[in-house]
């Protein structure tokens, strides 16, 4: 057993020094809180701590000034993983979150902006559980390089809340600060990677089609949306792989989200969907036999958000993974 | 967006085919064994010993099992009874065993003298001053290159393996049965 662990956990240090497994799409699905590309071979469970602050707010492109209002959301995904076979793997993604607005972003009808702050709130709960399956069919390995692609599919289910209110209790929060989306949406996403001695490259694209769902009082639909990232990745320690050795890892990436606007009893909402652009170091350490830890920030280098929305400042990921 | 969905979906529809066989050999013994499946014209090598100079050639018609240690390596270590006992079963055979250190500054003495003392009776060889780690991936060890007869490398092993285990002597077996002409 003991054998079995450390030759996975020396697999998942090659995989994630010459194969890249970036720290893939966690801008993915922010009402959700899914991360689905980043997988590892073996089985374990991974739990990730997700800080994001919006406290920006955009008109296109360009940022305007912000009234007031501020937006922060707290996500600890519990991901657990298991390899059916060398080229399956099933993945559980079971969120809790933690949204809260100290004032809401009211846009009036002549483009002026207001910070409500009667209507501050927040809700916790569990958010929408995701099962998701990957499987990798194209892998080369040669003398220098490995090459993976894997396609990725998987089912995200309306468990999370959507009745959260303000705290005076008067309304509800807006559909992206509940738990849940209140709907079930599908991902397909392809994932590949590169890699060469101790560099990779890895580029993830998922996309969410999403349903329609109940949230508040109002059917309410996310748009569908698109999420990537590439990722470079460089073994700083050690020189030379080995089993029993802690490996730590540098990686940069660029990553981002496109979605469609919002839908509310069936009329899209102008002030909804865009484009997020980031920029992410990360740092990554394997403590053999069992351990993975890592840390990623997140800063966004580009927003074109439609008509007039809350942009977010940053965001803090901080994961740890452990193998059965 | 439509196009793009299209699109991924028509890859994962695709997905769903496995990449076809890339050579003769049963892909299934290689995944049991837990060995990457690789197609890929062996480089060739030079290894220094007693004078004496192993290269490829000299493995020519035979299975070859090109392995990576080193002394720093503790999983390597708790591999070379396990190596001892696959190659009792492989005497008489068309194989031949390569055992290559990496370490940086042991000398040959000094690794014959680590081996003996784990119960190898087979015989170690050091990288340098040959140009094997140039031309083999060695970023890690163990790492074990498994080439056919032909002098094609069909497998690696990342890490540590189960080498007396039936799933490896399987392997061995199938590669020692294949054709020497068998075409790649």
């Amino acid at each position: 057993m003991k054998k079995t662990i450390s030759s996975a956990l020396y697999a998942i240090g090659f995989f994630m020094s010459l194969t890249g497994v970036g720290f893939a799409c966690d801008f993915c699905l922010l009402s959700q809180g899914v991360s689905p590309l980043e997988t590892f071979r073996g089985s374990g469970i991974r739990i990730n701590e997700r800080y994001t602050r919006l406290n920006s707010v955009y008109k296109g492109t360009d940022e305007v000034t912000n009234p007031g209002a501020k937006e922060e959301y707290w996500t600890t995904e519990f991901t657990g993983f298991y390899s059916v076979t060398e080229d399956i793997m099933l993945l559980a993604v079971l969120p809790l979150k933690n949204t809260r607005q100290n004032a809401h972003l009211h846009v009036h009808e002549d483009g002026d902006l207001e910070a409500h702050s009667d209507m501050k709130g927040g809700v916790t709960g569990l958010g929408d559980v995701a099962a998701l399956g990957r499987y990798t069919f194209f892998k080369n390995h040669t003398l220098d390089a490995t090459t993976i692609l894997a396609g990725v599919f998987g089912v995200k289910f309306p468990t999370g809340g959507t009745g959260g209110k303000t705290d005076d209790g008067a309304e509800y929060l807006d559909s992206h600060l509940q738990t849940g989306t209140g709907s079930t949406d599908f991902l397909l996403g392809l994932s590949s990677s590169y890699a060469l001695a101790r560099f990779s490259l890895s580029a993830n694209i998922l996309a969410a089609l999403t349903t329609e769902g109940e949230a508040g009082d109002t059917r309410h639909r996310f748009g569908n949306s698109i999420n990537y990232d590439v990722t470079a990745m460089y073994r700083v320690h050690p020189f030379e792989l080995a089993p029993t050795i802690s490996q730590v890892f540098l990686a940069f990436g660029l990553n981002g989200e496109t979605r469609q606007r919002e839908k509310e009893n069936g009329v899209a909402l102008a002030d909804s969907g865009g484009s997020t652009i980031y920029l992410s170091p990360a740092i990554r350490l394997a403590l053999p036999p069992r351990w993975i830890a890592e840390i990623q920030y997140q800063h966004p280098i580009y927003h074109n958000l439609y008509g007039v929305q809350m942009g977010e400042d940053y965001r803090l990921v901080g994961g740890v993974t452990y193998l059965f | 967006m439509p196009k793009i969905l299209a699109a991924i979906a028509t890859v994962a529809l695709l997905s769903v085919f496995p990449a076809s066989a890339s050579h003769g050999m049963d892909k299934a013994l290689l995944s049991k064994a837990g060995l990457q499946e690789m197609r890929q014209k062996a480089p060739d090598f030079s290894l220094k010993m007693d004078g004496r100079t192993i290269s490829l050639a000299d493995c020519a018609g035979k299975v070859a099992i090109l392995h990576f240690w080193a002394t720093w390596c503790k999983p390597c270590m708790e591999e070379f009874p396990l190596f001892e006992k696959m190659l009792q079963g492989l005497k008489d055979k068309d194989a031949v065993f390569l055992p290559v250190s990496i370490d940086a500054k042991a000398t040959q003495e000094e690794i014959d003298a680590f081996a003996k003392r784990l119960g190898a009776s087979f015989p170690v060889y050091l990288a340098r001053p040959g140009n094997i780690t140039d031309r083999y991936w060695t970023w890690g060890v163990p790492v074990t290159y498994f080439i056919d007869k032909k002098g094609w490398i069909v497998g690696r092993a990342m890490g540590p393996g189960d080498w007396a285990g039936p799933e490896i002597l399987n392997l061995i077996e199938g590669l020692l049965k294949e054709s020497k002409t068998l075409e790649h």
